[in-house]
């Protein structure tokens, strides 16, 4: 019982720390995608996004996803109903490269080169992500 | 141009509704498991395939927290384990390198097949890439 309270708490926790980021970002994401302003945002992040085979929308949660944390990049990304292929690549490239600042800062503060780690969950991001999208039919 | 508002805020709840289920039903499973037997026996196991792609026994704890618990949540342990254990350089940036692309594999895998990844796919070019990676930089960077 101990074990399910105490899982049940740090689920509260975390559960917490997502939706303070995920309910206003989906709204947000959402009324932006009804004004038609996130398609604009889509057609001009289009030729980086073709990379890794996501439409261009996207860019916004891959943008969340990056600066903040994977919660944010969900909330992003559900309202473009991507399909299993697209969630997938964006969660590998995610995988790699989210929440940069944060822990970028955590691993080099264990010791580790900055500008090392940065570039191995960006380029690798590209990387995974672009060849799923080539191997994946 | 109309906008809906309302369904705005619905689909977010309804969003925010199935992730608060899936996290915890997660962490109240990973609490279990890090209670049981089988967390000591992964850290036994563990050790000798981290060994064997070159990372010493110093770095296994650091490994393991981060590859389950992530970079983030493990955060603290990390940084204690790195300045506590005197790990080399080579240690800490191979380990810093395996983790960047492959951590937190239980929470990030799961939260996205909750919206419709292929969690398999995930979590296998992950932890195919991250030993890929750390056994080519083990040859040609940190030869000793």
């Amino acid at each position: 019982m101990d074990t399910v309270k105490a899982g049940f708490k740090n689920g509260l926790k975390i559960s917490y720390k997502m939706i303070i980021y995920t309910f206003p970002l989906y709204i947000i994401v959402d009324i932006l995608k009804q004004t038609g302003i996130l398609f604009d945002i889509g057609v001009f992040c289009q030729p980086l996004m073709k990379i890794i085979g996501l439409p261009g929308e996207a860019a916004i949660g891959i943008i969340s996803g990056m600066t903040l944390n994977m919660y944010a990049a969900i909330a992003a990304l559900v309202p473009l109903n991507l399909n299993t292929k697209e969630m997938t690549i964006a969660g590998l490239f995610l995988g790699l490269a989210h929440n940069l600042f944060i822990e970028t800062a955590v691993l080099s503060r264990a010791g580790a080169k900055a500008s090392v780690i940065l570039f191995v969950r960006i380029v690798g991001g590209f990387l995974a992500a672009g060849v799923l999208n080539i191997l994946w039919r | 141009m109309e906008i809906n508002i309302v369904s705005s805020i619905i689909s977010a709840s309804v969003l925010s509704i199935k992730l608060f289920f899936v996290i915890v039903v997660l962490m109240i499973i990973y609490e279990f498991y890090e209670r049981s037997k089988l967390f000591e026996l992964t850290k036994k196991y563990a050790k000798s395939p981290i060994e064997m792609i070159g990372i010493s026994t110093n770095a296994s704890i650091t490994m393991i927290v981060g590859f389950i618990l992530g970079i983030t949540y493990g955060a603290g342990i990390l940084i204690k384990n790195a300045m506590e254990n005197k790990m080399s350089y080579k240690d800490t940036m191979l380990s810093a390198i395996f983790l960047s692309i492959c951590h937190a594999v239980i929470e990030d895998t799961l939260i996205f097949v909750a919206v419709g990844a292929n969690g398999i796919v995930l979590f296998g070019v992950r932890f195919i890439m991250a030993v890929g990676v750390i056994v080519l930089l083990q040859r040609f960077f940190f030869k000793s």
